[in-house]
Parts: structure tokens; C-alpha cells; sequence
């Protein structure tokens, strides 16, 4: 469960924003409740691409 | 229930014979945030949650409301003995009052033994039995201490796996501690699995709070919590190790406001903090649909042990 969730995490903070088809994703690999709190925490936020201070 | 658990421990201290000295400083840690004469009634405090858990899990006619309020006192001087013992370890000044650290460790050592005190004196079941479960669950948060203090971020890395096997028993064994110190009805795996979760839940929200807290030394001392080993992660598989980087040139420069805010912004960009906060939800949630499970008599302390943990 941890690693899928952290891929997703990873995933949703490379896009500027979500699309339909990342949620579906997302709803596919995760458990219900693990989904809902993700949609919980990332719910109305702005995700900024990968920081880049390479 | 906080004023009763607060009479307990001050007329305890008052007929501890400790020093009066030693009395006075104790009720003013116990005033801090998160104590049990904290002003902020909000607050999450190990005694309450104690005394919620002992009457969940016992019958008043077995155990009487006096036990479990000294008993919950006595778990409230256990984590404060705990907490100034850890304080010294992690190098972290938090408290209101500046101690030093041979004060901190001889105050430690002192309220460890008042709380067993508290803790095997008013038993029904044998002094021996009870000791023995006390002794079982401090040794292993003991060795978890022991094991977290050697776990850092050089090499080799830290990995996620070690981190919970480390609060398994660094920080899970205090809250199992609290539902075995009283025989019950419900099995003991079962409680263990509460006790985990509940644990699992508070040790990641406290590693969230101090990777941004000014008065912890998580981040300087690269304490290897889970925000960071993601964010460590993230970092090797995305930039190049930017962050391991960073929080080794700490050692060999002065460090600014301004580098520990742009570190704290990086972790919280990785998703290292997304991550952990939904676990910490995540975990609270599995706790609250056990408690809910097994105690479904419309207890009133379901309702006060779930709005704690909350």
C-alpha cells in the first residue's frame, strides 16, 4: 500500500494540475480509503512541478 | 477529567518527599503544551488518554475509578520522565525552563521511578505481573530509542521499513504498555494492532510538526524520520541528491533562517509531507474503526479516546 501511494504522490506532484484520468488512475491502484484521504490532501491545491535545484 | 488526574499528581509529588525544588519544576513542565496542566484543554495528554483507555477496557467493578485515575496519573509522569530522557538524546530545548542537561537527566531518572511507583501500587493483580508487563514494553522502547539514535541519513540510508520497525518499538510499546497494564476481555493481538496504528498515526504527525519546528534538531541532525527519508528519496531519483547535499553543508557552514527555510520548502515539495499525512490519517482511521469494532456498547470513552486521537 505504501509504495503505490507514494508513487502517486510523486506522480500528482510532477503535474501543474490533475486531470480526470490521473484521478481514475489513482482510484485504480489505491485502496478506497487510502484514496479518499489522497483526495482529501490534495484537494483545491496548486502542485508545482518537480523543484528542479539540480 | 483533567482536574482530577491534576489533584492525583499534585498530591503526589507533595507526598513523594522529593525535594520541594524538584516538585515545583515538575508542575511546571506538566504546564507545557500537551501536558496535563496545559491551559489549552485541546490538547492531547497521555494521562487523559490513559484514564479513557483503563475504562474502556475494564469493569468498574473490577477496576475501581480511583486505579485507573492514579494510573493515569502515574503514565503522565511516565512520558514527562520520558520525554526530558529524550531531550537530552536528541539535544532539544523545548521547554519554557532552561535546564541543563544533568538536571534534565537526574529529573528523568526521578519521575521514572515515581510513575512505577504510581503504576504497581494500586493493582489488583500482582505487583510482580504488572511489573513485569511495565518492565517488557519500557525495555523495548528502550531499544527503539537505541536503534532510532544510531538511525541517520549517512550512509547507509535510512529506509522506510527501518523507520516503522523503529517506532514499532520506540513508540507503539508506551501505548501497548497502556492497554495491557489492566486485564480485558478483548484479545491481546487486537489491542496490540490499536496500539500500532495509534502509534504509527502520532509518531508520524510529531515527525511532520518537528521537520518545521525551530526548537526540534530533526533537520540539523538529519534524523532519519520518515518526511525525510521520502524526501531523500525524491531527491536522489529526481535531483541529483540536492537535498543529502544540503543538509551536510549544515555541519560545515553557519546555517541562515533563509537555507533552513528553502531545505523545509524543498521536503515539503518532494510530497515527503503529503505522504506522511495521509499515513498518519490513514493509520488514525484503522485505529478508530477497530475501537469502534470491538467496543460497541455506546461507551462514553470510545467517543473521548476517538476525539483524541483525532
Amino acid at each position: 500500500m505504501n509504495q503505490k501511494l507514494w508513487e502517486i504522490v510523486q506522480l500528482f506532484k510532477e503535474k501543474k494540475e490533475l486531470s480526470t484520468e490521473d484521478w481514475v488512475y489513482a482510484e485504480s491502484v489505491l485502496e478506497p480509503e487510502v484514496f479518499q484521504l489522497l483526495a482529501l490532501q490534495f484537494d483545491g491545491k496548486m502542485n508545482i512541478v518537480s523543484p528542479g535545484w539540480k | 477529567m483533567r482536574p482530577t488526574i491534576q489533584f492525583i499528581i499534585k498530591n503526589t509529588l507533595l507526598t513523594s518527599g522529593l525535594e520541594y525544588d524538584i516538585q515545583k519544576l515538575t508542575l511546571q513542565l506538566l504546564h507545557q503544551s500537551g501536558k496535563i496542566f496545559s491551559q489549552n484543554t485541546d490538547d492531547f495528554t497521555w494521562g487523559e488518554f490513559s484514564y479513557y483507555a483503563f475504562s474502556l477496557l475494564t469493569d468498574i467493578n473490577t477496576v475501581s475509578h480511583t486505579t485507573k485515575v492514579k494510573h493515569a496519573a502515574g503514565i503522565e509522569l511516565l512520558m514527562l520522565a520520558t520525554d526530558l530522557l529524550d531531550d537530552v538524546v536528541d539535544h532539544d530545548n523545548h521547554l519554557d525552563t532552561a535546564l541543563a542537561k544533568s538536571q534534565l537527566l537526574m529529573l528523568g531518572n526521578l519521575l521514572l521511578v515515581e510513575a512505577l511507583h504510581l503504576l504497581i501500587q494500586h493493582t489488583a493483580t500482582s505487583a510482580i505481573d504488572q511489573f513485569a508487563i511495565i518492565h517488557r514494553h519500557l525495555r523495548n522502547a528502550g531499544n527503539g530509542q537505541w536503534l532510532d539514535f544510531h538511525l541517520t541519513m549517512e550512509h547507509p540510508a535510512a529506509t522506510e521499513e527501518q523507520y516503522f520497525h523503529i517506532i514499532q518499538q520506540k513508540s507503539c510499546s508506551f501505548l501497548q504498555l497502556i492497554f495491557e497494564l489492566h486485564r480485558s476481555t478483548i484479545p491481546l493481538p487486537v489491542l496490540q494492532e490499536i496500539a500500532t496504528y495509534i502509534g504509527y498515526a502520532a509518531q508520524l504527525q510529531n515527525d511532520i510538526q518537528d521537520i518545521f519546528s525551530d526548537h526540534k534538531n530533526d533537520l540539523l541532525s538529519q534524523k532519519a524520520t520518515l518526511p525525510l527519508i521520502k524526501a531523500v528519496q525524491h531527491s536522489n531519483t529526481y535531483d541529483h541528491g540536492w537535498l543529502l547535499t544540503q543538509l551536510q553543508l549544515i555541519h560545515s557552514h553557519d546555517i541562515t533562517a533563509k537555507h533552513l527555510t528553502t531545505i523545509r520548502d524543498y521536503i515539503r515539495q518532494t510530497g515527503a509531507i503529503d505522504y506522511c499525512s495521509i499515513l498518519a490519517k490513514y493509520y488514525t482511521q484503522k485505529a478508530k474503526s477497530l475501537l469502534q469494532h470491538y467496543f460497541n456498547d455506546k461507551s462514553p470513552y470510545i467517543k473521548q479516546l476517538i476525539h483524541l486521537i483525532d
